[in-house]
């Protein structure tokens, strides 16, 4: 028999037991209809209780949590449709309602969109999920900043802003394909945790990334639907994103927490700041599955906590499962006890558990319609109902977001026009407290002009000559001075990188040296800085230029594939877009 | 070979028969015959991709589900059938998504069901399993191939590739599974 006789003959084996056996399940899109003619009524409910409670920033602050010393060591609540607490806020006002989060729902709507995410500030996201994307997926950050996964790549949207703009585009053209996978802190600054899943090839799957990508300032971010400059830095890599993916990760500072697994069994594991990591939960996914965990500084538990989300199955009365939130420390000798577990009143499997202050969010399956608000104090548990026909997903906003730069790095004042005699030096920011000689720079903010200078060829160079002057002052770095106030060189002064500058139909090419190349590619951190520099530097100083290239020694696509990007030559835009050729 | 229509799928000889006992459910029309004409071949082909019966339903579902939302717009496209197997096909990848609904699909084990998917020969067993050891884009379409039966250019559509990619795919793909079968014993395939 030939190969391929035998592969019909696989198919066909597999075709008639699927005949034999599988039964369409409408009951599923009843059920769908039905909601969607309650969902009209209930939206219309949300936007009125929202309109009545206004904006976020007029709801009182919840109450300081009671001493660690009267909480329960170990407290089970019985489901509840309302609230079951074991020690209840005296101020029930002090809850947090809809109106200070973003939701987002899966519905059709008129557009074509299938779904839409709707903002405490009156933002509206619409798009159409095709499988690949999990725009139900928002994540609040503790700055007020709302991340989710979108249509062509991973959004942020701070609460002062008006539109969304792209934290980190998605390839999916088989480079890499990102997804957000959880959020976090790093230095007390909000981070989007995302999964870099390194396809280099349609035909290949060959590991991945976990990274965080800082979120503020907004400016490291570009306009929606552009591809612009990021930073990120890598967090732990993985040989093989196929067997061995991340599948949730919370950050909490130096202390990581992440869920790895196989089909049908995951492990939590906490990465300590010295690199040591420890196994809090191994689930084999027969007796129970972790759907969700995440890092928080509780006084419930002594310092960090993890806290849980599991679902046990064998209830007939609860066919997908029994929800149970835990909380877990982590970081003393009751490592790996529940300190705190609570019953949950769904039947229903959750997806998606964020933690902010003394709050547990826990977002359901699809067809659950359905957020649960837990305090993690006294076990009170809050439902809401959710505008969506299928599904409902939250984000904070808290109240008083803090959006304050780093003291250092302080962006100069003034404004340089093509033609003037003066150009900024542009230099990457991180903060001066942290800065080590020794060490490549690892806590970036945005890229910043710094040095107001003359330009040496604005009266006799044309826009080459000046491009190249200006890119050189950048490479040659910040003085001992800038360095004292946080800013970095992007290269190394004595490496000889520039062979030239030239330009041509408003195109910028800068021709590295091999060396320069190299040095330039240490690192997904620093590439990015790099390129995240001299684009700010060539569009930042010169209005005439709209496009840039960079080639190594002539070799545009050499400069991608030093990146490890793809076989291509890459152009950067003004406009933040990056076309391929 | 089947062919793609607009709105509906043309069935060969050998393909599945409609679903009996579910006239007693209200959903559009068009949409109802596309779920009945569709569903099985697309939990096939996503059984073919996870090796799990229960994995390849919940998916399926979920899938059907984003198109009967979108049903509207759906149902102008080219090729309505490419779509939904598009889209279970990007849910099968997504790890996350196929552990959310093996829990519900574990769940389900200890309920009453009464129809289980008969077992497969355990040389065509064997045959899928190192199937989905291949690389995502190369299993994807020998699924589509020899599961689904469709042409090149059917399963360029579904994939949103272009025709050659898809043929370079089955022919890495039929190669590393020789080598693969061949390293298992499975010489008398080959």
């Amino acid at each position: 028999m030939s190969f391929e006789e035998f592969a019909e003959r696989a198919g066909r084996a597999v075709t008639n037991a699927a005949s034999d056996a599988v039964r369409p399940n409408l009951a599923l899109l009843r059920r769908v209809r039905r909601r969607r003619v309650v969902a009209g009524g209930v939206f219309a409910s949300l936007v009125g209780l929202a309109a009545f409670l206004g904006v976020a920033s007029l709801l009182p602050e919840p109450q300081e949590p009671p001493p660690a010393a009267t909480q329960p060591t170990t407290t089970t609540t019985e489901p509840s449709a309302t609230t079951t607490p074991e020690d209840p806020s005296d101020d029930a006002s002090a809850v947090p309602t809809l109106a200070n989060l973003a939701v987002a729902s899966t519905m059709a709507l008129d557009d074509g969109a299938t779904y839409e995410s709707r903002f405490p500030n009156g933002t509206i996201v619409r798009g159409v999920d095709d499988g690949v994307t999990y725009p139900e997926r928002l994540y609040g950050l503790a700055d007020g900043t709302v991340v989710w996964d979108g249509a062509n790549g991973i959004y942020a949207l701070g609460p002062d802003e008006e539109a969304p703009s792209v934290l980190v585009p998605r390839n999916t053209g088989g480079a890499m394909v990102s997804r957000l996978i959880g959020v976090g802190t790093m230095d007390d600054a909000p981070v989007a945790l995302i999964w870099e899943s390194r396809a280099a090839s349609p035909e290949d799957d060959n590991g991945g990334t976990l990274a965080a990508y800082p979120v503020r300032p907004a400016k490291t971010r570009g306009p929606a639907g552009s591809v612009s400059q990021f930073v990120h830095y890598p967090l732990i890599e993985f040989p093989s994103a196929w067997e061995l993916g991340v599948d949730a990760a919370s950050l909490l500072n130096d202390w990581l927490l992440y869920t790895v697994g196989s089909n049908g069994g995951q492990t939590v594991i906490l990465r300590a700041p010295d690199g040591t990591e420890t196994v809090i939960e191994e689930s084999s996914g027969e007796e129970h599955t972790l759907q969700a965990a995440a890092l928080a500084e509780l006084d419930i538990a002594p310092g960090l906590a993890v806290v849980e989300h599991h679902v046990e199955y064998g209830d007939p009365d609860a066919p997908f499962g029994a929800g149970r939130l835990e909380i877990r420390s982590v970081n003393d000798a009751t490592a790996g006890e529940p300190a705190w577990s609570i019953k949950l009143p769904t039947d229903n499997v959750p997806k998606q558990l964020t933690v902010a202050g003394e709050w547990a969010y826990l977002t359901l399956l699809p067809d659950a319609p359905e957020l649960l608000q837990v305090n993690l104090h006294s076990g009170e548990i809050e439902r809401f109902s959710a505008p969506g026909i299928v599904t409902l997903h939250a984000g904070l906003q808290p109240r008083s977001p803090d959006t304050a730069p780093p003291a250092a790095c302080a962006e100069s004042s003034g404004t340089a026009t093509d033609g003037d005699a003066q150009a900024y030096v542009w230099l990457p920011c991180y903060d001066a407290a942290t800065y080590d000689e020794g060490d490549p720079p690892a806590r970036f903010w945005g890229i910043h002009k710094l040095r107001l200078v003359t330009d040496p060829r604005a009266s006799t160079g044309g826009v080459a000559q000046r491009v190249e002057a200006m890119v050189e002052a950048t490479f040659a770095g910040p003085t001992p001075e800038e360095q004292e106030r946080g800013y970095s060189g992007i290269l190394d002064p004595s490496v000889d990188a520039l062979v030239g500058v030239t330009f041509a139909d408003e195109l910028v090419t800068i021709e590295l040296t091999e060396e320069g190349a190299r040095a330039a590619s240490i690192g997904t951190t620093a590439r990015a800085v790099f390129q995240a520099t001299v684009n700010a530097a060539v569009f930042g100083g010169f209005v005439d230029v709209d496009s840039l290239r960079i080639t190594v020694e002539g070799d545009c696509v050499a400069w991608s594939t030093y990146g490890e990007g793809p076989p291509a030559c890459l152009t950067y835009h003004r406009d933040g877009t990056t076309t391929q050729s | 070979m089947r062919s793609y229509g607009v709105h509906r799928l043309v069935h060969g000889e050998d393909d599945l028969a409609s679903p009996d006992g579910l006239d007693d459910v209200q959903v559009p029309g068009a949409f109802d015959q596309f779920y009945r004409e569709e569903y099985r071949r697309v939990v096939a082909v996503i059984y073919g991709l996870t090796g799990s019966r229960w994995v390849a339903e919940d998916l399926a579902q979920d899938a059907f589900l984003r198109v009967h939302r979108d049903w509207a717009r759906v149902e102008g496209m080219e090729s309505p059938s490419g779509w939904v197997r598009r889209i279970a096909i990007n849910l099968a990848r997504s790890r996350f998504r196929r552990l959310g609904a093996e829990a519900a699909a574990l769940s389900r084990l200890g309920l009453p069901d009464g129809v289980t998917m008969s077992p497969l020969p355990s040389e065509f067993d064997e045959f899928w399993r190192e199937v989905r050891r291949l690389p995502n884009r190369q299993a994807q379409v020998l699924v589509l191939r020899y599961i689904d039966d469709l042409s090149v250019d059917q399963i360029a559509g579904v994939l949103g590739v272009a025709e050659g990619t898809v043929r370079a795919l089955l022919h890495q793909g039929r190669g590393r599974l020789r080598r693969q079968l061949e390293a298992k014993g499975l010489t008398d395939v080959l």
